[in-house]
């Protein structure tokens, strides 16, 4: 179990000493949080660290998921894909209908009890419906600064019964909001977690041995969901762009399945395609027992990790390997900014071509490679550590139930 | 400042300490009332560091925060509990925001100008390595850098053409929600279609500081209910479209305000703020011009 006194090494008495503070103002209170999944994706490991952190502190945090068949999550995804600024996407009566009974049959999960309900992403804003008490949250991480208006204004009035709407970037709010209590809180990692933990040099050796990756030879890889916006064939294009030169690189995409995302096996399977059985591309999953300590290994014994995200929630894989002091080379999108400060904690990308000359970059030369991640882990030390995530969540708690 | 004039060495011989602000910070247990009195009468000041006894940093109050709390919009259960008197007694500990743009003390500029124009970063906080507070950086010091140069951007490139505005018989408290609806800093104020003022949020908290003697939320209650042609400022600061940036640069400094007006003519077409001039700027010039034109 999770103790906030075990950061303190890390960030500091008196940040532990100010979390304490701030959560006796909300001691006790209920908080019910609600999401699509208890595997797979940010939104889970955002929560799965949260909740237990949130309960050491005083509060009698609780975290249920919906329940629902694979044609729910089929909508679902396309209404994630709407949001993101899919506009292809075309949601017909019958969607619509599967979407709100499923929500309706999850109803019992809503504890009458609870005086915060923060409810995660699109697949159970419908919840609202059910609302008798407490102040209700819709926290959504996805990029909605551009979303498919027409499968929108079909969500939007959900989002307006809310006590409140948070987002990971000012840019998100859709424009249709106001009114509302708006607030933004930037996702963060957790330097405890088994996934960003110390590990010993053997450790990560075992793993790369065991899945069949050689260590002496450079690695390059993106962790990252099997779906359009993360581009994973896009990495395997910078991963050829490269071999061209440097004949032993070898790539590694590791992703999970998680039970939400209805499209995550055919992306797999596309990406499995593109790579065309390469012996050196290494296409793992959850399916494979990569879990978190496995992916902890792989990002540490990358050269430089890739986040080639054409659209990003926030983008929190770059947060992890900046920890782990990997260099990242990313794209524009999403969060990605505000960790890849371009030139000083890894890169900046505009294309594929570009990401493949600053890859070869960080091969050819370890000791920039090395001070780029050096940089960068200080720059998520002092940006985007949970501590700072748990104080904006207790701050929500006082806005909405502090006494 | 030490100069050579090789680009790639100037960049790391002007200091970011040259560009810091303000070292001001307010503390944690101080009443968030005292937040919006040092807001309000600080000239130019939008928002306050937040450090606990030791200096180290603990979060950042922004004006728009504090009116947030004034409208009811934030922190409404501790209004409903306490009352908005108590609640503006409260500690400014359990309103503000986390940092979340912050940099070791000797970070380079060009770190931080990308960063700012990456991310279009209204500021960074300067720290050491114990996480003490060193220092603001914010889009002044880089302005006053670049007073008096020509930046080769026509106004019209970087203005944001989203505007939002409030008509003369509009109250405070008309204004205060739509700038907070809006996320926007300051309103433009139409009387028969023609901009006759300009209302601010630090025009607001001005007004707060000023009053507070009188009890808060009395002063609050009066406040809001004022016309805004109270409390705007009447002496409306334009430029054209076709201007060259740095005749804004020129007009931001001179009449000290953070925004000024775009007019065509007589139209109003848009707003430019200093985070569109060093953001933007950072952005179509590149890092290393702008460096070069902050010489």
């Amino acid at each position: 179990m999770a103790r906030i006194e075990d950061y303190a090494p890390i960030v500091g008495k008196g940040e532990v000493e100010s979390i304490k503070e701030l959560a006796e103002h909300v001691k006790g209170a209920k908080v019910l949080h609600v999401n699509a999944t208890k595997f797979g994706g940010g939104v889970a490991e955002i929560l799965s660290r949260v909740v237990p952190l949130a309960t050491s502190v005083g509060l009698k945090a609780e975290w249920e998921t919906i329940q629902g068949e694979k044609e729910f999550f089929f909508v679902t995804k396309k209404i994630h894909n709407a949001l993101q600024g899919d506009g292809s996407v075309f949601l017909d009566e019958e969607m619509m209908r599967l979407y709100l009974e499923t929500n309706r049959r999850n109803a019992s999960i809503i504890r009458d009890d609870a005086e915060v309900i923060v409810i995660h992403d699109p697949q159970p804003l419908p919840l609202i419906e059910n609302k008798k008490g407490g102040k209700w949250v819709w926290r959504c991480h996805i990029d909605t600064s551009s979303p498919n208006i027409e499968v929108w204004s079909r969500l939007s009035g959900y989002v307006r019964k809310y006590d409140a709407a948070v987002f990971s970037l000012e840019r998100y709010i859709p424009k249709d909001l106001q009114g509302m209590r708006v607030l933004i809180d930037y996702p963060t990692i957790d330097p405890l977690a088994v996934k960003n933990m110390q590990l010993t040099p053997t450790e990560i050796q075992k793993v790369l041995e065991r899945y069949g990756v050689d260590p002496e030879r450079p690695i390059v890889g993106q962790v990252a969901r099997f779906d359009p916006w993360k581009n994973p064939t896009g990495a395997i294009d910078v991963f050829r762009m490269v071999r061209n030169e440097l004949d032993n690189l070898q790539l590694l995409l590791i992703g999970s399945f998680a039970l939400d995302d209805a499209e995550g096996e055919e992306w797999y399977n596309k990406t499995v395609k593109y790579a065309g059985g390469d012996k050196d591309i290494h296409i793992l999953t959850n399916l494979d027992g990569v879990m978190d300590k496995e992916v902890n290994a792989f990002q540490r014994s990358f050269n430089a990790a890739l986040q080639l995200s054409t659209r990003e929630g926030f983008g929190l894989t770059v947060a992890e390997a900046l920890w782990k002091g990997v260099p990242v080379v990313g794209t524009k999108a999403g969060g990605i900014t505000l960790q890849v400060i371009d030139g000083v904690t890894g890169y900046l990308v505009d294309c594929i071509e570009e990401a493949a000359e600053r890859v070869k970059i960080l091969i050819k030369k370890p000791w920039l490679a090395r001070e780029l991640g050096y940089a960068g882990r200080q720059h998520v030390k002092l940006n985007f550590l949970i501590t700072k995530g748990l104080k904006n969540y207790l701050r929500m708690h006082i806005d909405l139930v502090g006494k | 400042m030490v100069i050579i004039h090789k680009n790639n060495y100037i960049v790391k011989l002007m200091k970011i300490s040259e560009f810091v602000s303000s070292n001001f910070a307010a503390k944690v247990n101080d009443p968030l009332i005292k937040a919006a009195s040092l807001i309000g009468g600080g000239k130019g000041r939008y928002r306050l560091v937040v450090t606990d006894d030791d200096g180290t940093v603990r979060g950042v109050i922004s004006g728009r925060r504090i009116l947030e709390v004034l409208i009811g919009r934030r922190a409404t259960s501790v209004i409903e509990e306490k009352g908005l008197d108590l609640t503006l007694n409260e500690p400014v500990n359990l309103f503000m925001d986390e940092a979340h743009q912050i940099f070791l003390e000797d970070v380079n500029l060009e770190t931080v100008l990308k960063y700012i124009g990456e991310n279009m970063a209204g500021y960074v906080i300067l720290v050491d390595q114990s996480g003490r507070f060193k220092g603001i950086v914010e889009e002044i010091g880089f302005l006053e850098r670049l007073k008096g140069k020509k930046i080769g951007i026509r106004v019209e490139e970087i203005m944001s053409v989203r505007l939002h505005t409030e008509n003369i018989g509009a109250t405070v408290c008309d204004a205060s929600i739509r700038m907070v609806n809006e996320r926007v800093r300051r309103l433009p104020i139409l009387e028969g279609g023609k901009v006759v003022g300009l209302i601010t949020i630090s025009d607001i908290l001005k007004q707060l500081a000023s009053a507070k003697e009188a009890g808060i939320e009395a002063a609050v209650y009066d406040i809001f209910n004022r016309k805004v042609e109270e409390v705007m400022t009447k002496k409306i600061v334009g430029v054209e479209p076709d201007a060259d940036v740095g005749e804004a640069v020129k007009s931001l400094l001179e009449m000290d305000v953070s925004g000024l007006l775009v007019f065509r003519r007589e139209d109003l077409v848009g707003i430019v703020s200093r985070i569109d001039i060093v953001g933007k700027t950072a952005r179509i010039k590149g890092i290393e011009q702008m460096v070069e034109m902050m010489l």
